[in-house]
């Protein structure tokens, strides 16, 4: 095994338990909003057919680098360099989606300081975005390589490890599509939310208090 | 480009012994974007509505797990590899289920009833 590709799984299950956190953090505060009243809230805001067309973006991008690997495993580096391209192309789109649905959002009053809603949204979306950016600009970089003919056949584990990096990215957008998108917020009335959000505020209040 | 890294013969028998062909590929690609627009509908059914959660979360699990299985080829390398994942998610579902039981918040409770 290459330890290129343990290092980069060893990397991907640290990462695994980052996201793991975010959506954990979502989950326990989603529906405390609505609880204290401070809107604008999810349903107000969530444009369903818009996210799912970026999430089908996503996941086709997932195809086009697997095809980018098999291509060059397979010796065509023109195809391989036409995925690749296809792949980071995806991404834009996909990141061009999320901008203007956090820019809509803003617009609408939300911000990462409104309520909890607003904090825990930006922070895990925010992360995913940051990822595939991180993502994009790898591809574009392998890309240019491949250009200067410095992706051969032979370098295949280094697309592949690139590959398994933005595979992950569209796993954490899975699952963020279901559990922030598609699961409908009535379900997740929970109860003393107010008094628990409140004593957050509380907090959070004295610890700014006691720095001046 | 090509740099000669070290790596570990015993645990590599498996590897690219079994990669699927393209066209696999694009299938499993047709899979997925099928059970993605199988979730948006029922989103929008009401009268799946009372499992709508479960029906939502084992679909997405469904799509995680063929993505990690066949696009990340987990499923065709060694046992090390699923592992060390399969540890990394069982913390973080851990993690979030300690959570939630100490928040006495909803969450588990839309699945296990």
């Amino acid at each position: 095994m290459d330890h290129r590709k343990l290092l980069m799984w060893l990397f991907l299950a640290s990462d695994c338990m980052f996201f793991g956190a975010l959506i954990a953090t979502y989950m326990i505060y989603r529906g405390r909003s609505e609880e204290m009243g401070i809107g604008p809230f999810p349903h107000e805001l969530i444009d369903i057919p818009f996210t799912s067309v970026s999430a089908f973006v996503l996941l086709m991008s997932s195809l086009t680098m697997v095809l980018a690997l098999g291509s060059l495993q397979q010796g065509n580096i023109r195809g391989s360099r036409i995925w690749l391209f296809a792949t980071a192309l995806l991404g834009s789109i996909f990141l061009g989606g999320q901008y203007f649905e956090f820019t809509e959002f803003y617009h609408e009053g939300l911000s990462l300081t409104t309520n909890l809603y607003g904090a825990s949204f930006f922070t895990l979306t925010g992360f995913h975005g940051t990822h595939v950016a991180i993502g994009v600009l790898w591809l574009l970089s392998l890309l240019f390589v491949s250009l200067r003919g410095g992706l051969k056949k032979e370098d295949s584990m280094t697309l592949e490890v690139a590959g398994l990096y933005w595979h992950f990215v569209d796993i954490v957008w899975i699952v963020i599509f279901t559990l922030v998108y598609l699961i409908p917020y009535d379900e997740v009335v929970s109860e003393g939310g107010e008094e628990h959000a409140m004593t957050m505020v509380e907090f959070g209040t004295r610890i700014m208090t006691s720095f001046g | 480009m090509v740099q000669k890294t070290g790596s570990m013969p015993a645990l590599d028998e498996h590897h690219e012994a079994h990669h699927p062909s393209l066209r696999t590929y694009v299938n499993i690609a047709i899979f997925l974007a099928i059970i993605t627009a199988v979730e948006v509908a029922i989103y929008y059914i009401e009268s799946v509505e009372s499992i709508l959660v479960p029906a939502l979360i084992i679909l997405s699990a469904v799509k995680f797990l063929t993505v990690v299985g066949y696009f990340m080829h987990l499923k065709f390398d060694g046992r090390l590899l699923s592992f060390i994942f399969g540890a990394a998610l069982i913390v973080a579902i851990a993690v979030y289920i300690a959570i939630d039981v100490m928040m006495d918040h909803k969450p588990v409770e839309w699945f296990f009833g």
